[in-house]
């Protein structure tokens, strides 16, 4: 082998790289030059023939050849394989839609639920559930509410016989509760409860509410502020702004409303407040001594507190929802966007 | 409860504006529902009404001449049906601005000419009431603007009260808790009556037969006095809260029900026979007409003021027609009185009759502050109305009702409250509050609480005092609210959620129905014996409770398909309930999850057609979540069930978990479907237990499996199961799984044969396999297949 023969090889190589312009003429480009029996090969296979001073020079020059070689051969392919993907078959229509996947989803009652069970289970209160048809007793007596007393007026009851009735809200499960363990109690209560009122935009018979209850020794108002102010901040966002108002419940006392600063209008004032800048969110208040003294409980003891709120308001609330029948109609146009 | 402010601040000199102090009463617990500020109407005039005909081109309106002092009369058409020629009005002349940038203008209606609008109650902002056109008493003066009837100057605070606050359904029992609330002195009116020599107890008596209904009973007697017109002081007050002015007596009395809230009754004396009053229980079905006119069937038990022949009031809330003060009345007897509030609401209740006087009486009045009551108002009649108070007030009050008791302990209200709160402070609000320290030592004081407070009994109900006179958001918030107590999520719960998670995957929106229903849609929730139902229904669409979420959910896809979608998937998760003589409630709940499948279960596109639901749908929905939730096997066996084509009862490793099923076209047919609805019912607590359950966690093989496709030609009415029940009997351990692979009818197979393929997988944790051992398990098979069901193998 001579020099002038490296350099034909040389013309020869680029003129066939010239010619390689998709993946196969480039890999047929690979073979002849770089491949088993290609030209460097055999150029390695010819030097063991030369004289041994020779052979350094020889080998030189065939170790550049090869580096050239496999410099351009690299860039060939990639040059032949980015071309390959640019030009997908003009058949192929990449614009037609996806197959979709069905996906359902959850009721948006339950996906505000869920969200609270979240938040309460994460300042460690458990989940206790009751039955929907109670008796006289758990339902109102035990909860402090006298006989004959206006109170029971606040709650236009449902009736299975004399003594049965649908539950109007879920704080016959706070008996039941504390019936049943000793302190420290902490539970929430989510439920179905009902009332005799007409189905209109703002109410209808059937509503869900979520209940909670705090029993231990020491327990304070102040506790029971800065449990549901860090609720409040939670669930609606940490700017939202809370105020305590006096109010009354016959199984707590001292009894207050929680009112939250509006969040359609940031608390400026708007038709959904009222003008007022609050929405009310919850009623709450400290257990009253006669329901500690009903399930067993020392007062002089044991204090605590318990709250209550529907969850139906606060997801109309949430998410500006106006008319609750949208809640239970089924209507998978409205379902679809939660 | 509406309290005029003009009224309120002859009680309590505040420097606040309105919206300051509705936002103090809101605080601690009387929340202010609206406040209106008045108006002056400027335009608005007393008007006469001369003349009013029918208008000739409308049946429902009236052409009247109305005067309304200057010089021409107005003519003006009038829609309403109260109006006729001498009635005295108010009217709104051209260019009167009414609520709402209403402007009053000239105008045709019909083609006659109308010069203002004579105004009904609601739009003059006076109450809620547009019955008709408001009508003025005959006194007044043609002309003289609405200024001048009205206090305009004023606003009008709509209080909504919690039932325990009797003592605020007045000016002076609001302004008490302002007084508190703000530490300034509250204003009672001072009384002085001037009483003639005549003991009225000479000429009158009290008795009292009913002692538990009625504890105190107390009247006063004032002769010669002239019926009148109220003067304007008077009947701009009572205006101003909403009570029409009628003559100065019954003014009189409405004005101290409002200063003060203790309601108080007048009886045209003359009109009593004998010269005793006594009080008693009715008998079953008296009658009486009470003052509305109304006749009225009484049950036993209800409270009744006679004179010595007849019964002239129902205690504490009306009286009755045959005593009533009117313009020809001279002589009053005066009555206040106390009666027993649980006696007062069940009365009031059956006889459907809600007053001023029993709202308060039901809530409980203050059973001490009757001489104040009955001079307060005899001294406002007599000024207003003339006349001479015989001496003494005539009492029956057998046993006094005492001011309760109550240990208050410094150390507690800090406990309670969370906040330390000085004894001064504690002293001052409960001062404001007209409780009374009686004695007092180091860690407690001894109080009496006001008998117009029945709401107070207990030392936790005077702490609540003292944190709503300071205000709830006075108290700091805890920081360490909660005390850290290990407890984990209840597993149900989160049990729960994976439930509906699965749900959701499969394709299903959850839904809330009403479980209310009427019963044409409970028949619908399968073969059961009656429902539980609601005695109070608020309506017959409402009156059973749901025994399955199956009729409400088959409405919603009803609802859906009238809306054009042609694929919906549904699932709800509730308590259905029916009759259970043996528990406590009478009822048994049950927790159920249930899904509906209707239409197209994969939408089509454009790869693939669109498929309809079918029984495989809604077979697969239940395996996959079954298995999912940790059965291992899960079969179904046929029953019976009107409601359903087919029912089938499920079965999750030896387990009843509910039922699924084909809705009957009888009950597609009440919601007018007419294509193949799918449903499940599964009892979540079984769910629950299974999946509490540990999962039993086993490596994976290391080794190759084996795969073996066999198709079998068998009898066309043979079921898979039998043939699978041989494939899972086979003695081997070796078969891991099995499918179905694909069911096959027609050429070259005769008419009464079908060909079932299984694709079966072949392995072993410990070894790679032997072709040659898996073709022996396979033709034993195959063997005990053709034995048993005559199965041939096909080729
Ligand atoms: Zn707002």
């Amino acid at each position: 082998m001579t020099l002038p023969n490296i350099v034909n090889l040389r013309k020869e190589f680029d003129s066939d790289l010239k010619n390689s312009n998709n993946s196969s003429s480039v890999e047929a480009l690979r073979i002849k030059y770089l491949g088993r029996n290609g030209v460097i090969s055999s150029l390695m296979e010819s030097m063991k023939d030369l004289p041994n001073e020779e052979k350094p020079a020889f080998g030189k020059t065939v170790n550049d050849l090869k580096n050239y070689f496999t410099v351009n051969y690299d860039a060939a392919l990639k040059k032949a394989n980015s071309k390959n993907k640019s030009s997908p078959p003009p058949d192929f229509d990449h614009t037609l839609p996806g197959v979709e996947l069905p996906l359902g989803r959850k009721h948006p009652l339950t996906i505000v639920w869920e969200e609270m069970l979240d938040i309460f289970t994460r300042m460690g209160f458990e989940v206790a559930r009751g039955p929907e048809v109670e008796t006289e007793y758990y339902n109102f007596s035990a909860l402090n509410f006298p006989d004959n007393h206006p109170a029971r007026d606040m709650q236009d009851t449902l009736y299975i016989t004399d003594n049965t009735m649908l539950r109007t809200h879920t704080s016959p499960v706070q008996i039941r509760t504390m019936l049943s363990t000793t302190p420290p109690v902490r539970v929430i209560v989510p439920g179905r409860v009902y009332r005799n009122e007409a189905i209109s935009a703002r109410s209808y018979c059937v509503f869900n509410q979520i209940e909670g209850l705090y029993i231990d020794k020491g327990v304070s108002l102040a506790d029971l502020k800065g449990t549901l102010i860090s609720f409040a901040k939670q669930l609606l966002g940490s700017s939202v702004k809370t105020r305590f108002r006096a109010s009354y419940f016959p199984f707590t006392e001292p009894s207050a409303e929680m009112d939250v600063s509006c969040i359609i209008c940031d608390g400026k004032g708007c038709r959904v407040c009222k003008y007022t800048g609050w929405v009310e969110l919850l009623g709450s208040g400290m257990v009253d001594p006669n329901v500690l003294r009903n399930v067993g409980y020392d007062p002089e003891v044991y204090s605590g507190f318990a709250w209550g709120l529907g969850i139906e308001r606060t997801t109309m609330m949430k998410y500006g929802i106006k008319d609750i029948r949208f809640f239970y109609d089924g209507d998978l146009r409205i379902l679809e966007q939660f | 409860m509406k309290i005029s402010l003009n009224w309120l601040s002859e009680y309590i000199n505040i420097s606040k504006s309105p919206e300051e102090i509705s936002q103090l009463l809101t605080m601690a617990g009387l929340e202010v529902n609206s406040l209106k500020k008045g108006n002056e109407f400027k335009g608005v005039v007393v008007g006469e009404v001369k003349e009013c005909v029918k208008h000739p081109n409308a049946d429902k309106l009236s052409l009247c001449k109305v005067d309304v002092g200057t010089e021409e009369e107005l003519s003006i058409v009038c829609g309403a049906s109260n109006v006729k020629a001498g009635l005295k009005v108010l009217v709104a002349t051209v260019g009167t601005i009414l609520p709402g940038n209403f402007k009053i203008k000239k105008a045709k209606i019909r083609g006659e000419e109308s010069r203002g609008m004579i105004c009904s109650e609601k739009e003059l902002q006076l109450s809620d009431s547009h019955e008709g056109i408001m009508v003025l008493p005959e006194e007044s003066e043609v002309g003289s603007p609405f200024s001048e009837l009205f206090d305009t100057s004023d606003t009008l605070m709509e209080l909504d009260l919690t039932p325990n606050r009797p003592d605020a359904m007045s000016h002076i029992g609001v302004a008490r808790d302002l007084s508190a609330i703000l530490n300034l002195d509250l204003l009672k009116p001072s009384v002085k009556l001037e009483e003639s020599d005549v003991d009225a107890s000479s000429e009158y008596s009290v008795e009292i037969e009913d002692k538990t209904g009625c504890p105190r009973f107390a009247v006063r007697i004032i002769k010669n006095i002239k019926i009148g017109k109220s003067p304007d002081w008077l009947s701009k007050r009572l205006n101003s809260v909403g009570i029409r002015s009628i003559n100065n007596v019954v003014d009189a009395s409405n004005y101290v029900l409002m200063e003060f809230g203790h309601p108080i009754h007048t009886f045209d004396m003359d009109k009593l026979s004998g010269n005793k009053i006594s009080v008693r229980s009715s008998s079953k079905d008296e009658k009486v007409v009470t003052l509305d006119g109304v006749e009225r069937k009484l049950r036993e038990d209800t409270v009744l003021v006679c004179d010595d022949e007849k019964p002239v009031g129902i205690g504490g809330i009306m009286g009755l027609q045959n005593s009533e003060v009117t313009d020809e009345t001279a002589n009053l007897i005066i009555e206040c009185a106390y009666f027993d509030p649980g006696k007062i609401r069940n009365s009031s209740k059956i006889l459907g009759l809600y007053t001023e006087a029993s709202k308060r009486f039901e809530r409980g009045c203050d059973p001490n502050d009757i001489e104040f009551a009955l001079d307060r108002v005899c001294s406002i009649i007599v000024e207003i109305a003339g006349g001479e108070v015989l001496k003494g007030i005539i009492d029956n009050y057998p046993s006094k009702i005492e001011k309760i008791k109550i240990q208050l302990r410094q150390k507690r209200i800090n406990s309670v409250i969370g906040m330390e709160i000085s004894e001064s402070k504690v002293k001052d609000i409960l001062n404001r509050l007209e409780f009374e320290v009686k004695s007092e030592n180091k860690e407690s004081i001894e109080l009496l609480v006001p008998t117009f407070r029945p709401d107070v009994e207990r030392e936790i109900d005077v702490i609540e005092e003292v944190a709503r006179i300071i205000g709830y958001d006075n108290i700091p918030p805890s920081e360490h609210a909660l005390i850290p107590l290990s407890t984990s999520l209840n597993n149900n719960e989160s049990n729960n959620i994976k439930l509906k998670n699965m749900l959701v995957g499969f394709g299903f929106n959850e839904i809330y129905t009403n479980s209310l229903m009427p019963y044409e849609l409970w028949e619908l929730s399968g073969d059961n014996n009656s429902p539980v139902k609601v005695t109070n229904p608020i309506s017959l669409d409402m009156e059973c409770l749901r025994a399955s979420l199956m009729p409400r959910m088959l409405e919603a896809v009803s609802y859906n398909f009238n809306r054009q979608r042609n694929s919906v998937m549904l699932f709800e998760d509730g308590n259905v309930i029916i009759p259970d003589d043996k528990s406590e409630t009478g009822v048994k709940e049950t927790h159920m999850i249930a899904a509906m499948i209707a239409g197209e279960v994969n939408p089509g596109n454009w790869l693939n057609r669109s498929r309809s639901a079918d029984y495989f749908s809604l077979k697969g929905v239940v395996e996959t979540f079954l298995k999912a939730i940790g059965f291992s096997t899960v079969t179904f066996t046929l029953f019976s069930n009107s409601s359903y084509r087919n029912a089938f009862t499920v079965i999750g490793d030896e387990i009843k978990l509910g039922f699924m099923g084909e809705i009957s076209p009888t009950s597609l047919k009440v919601f007018d479907l007419e294509i193949a609805v799918y449903y499940f019912e599964l009892e979540v607590d079984s769910l629950y237990t299974q999946m509490s359950k540990d999962i039993a966690f086993s490596e994976p093989s290391k080794y190759p499996s084996i795969m073996r496709d066999i198709s079998f030609i068998v009898d066309d009415s043979l079921h898979s199961e039998e043939l699978t029940a041989i494939i899972t009997g086979a003695k081997t351990d070796l078969l891991k799984s099995y499918k179905i692979t694909s069911v096959y009818k027609g050429s070259p197979l005769k008419d009464n044969e079908k060909s079932i393929t299984y694709h079966l997988i072949f392995s072993s944790v410990e070894r790679t396999l032997e072709e040659e051992e898996i073709d022996k398990i396979c033709a034993s098979i195959i063997n005990v297949a053709s034995d048993s069901l005559n199965a041939n193998l096909r080729a």
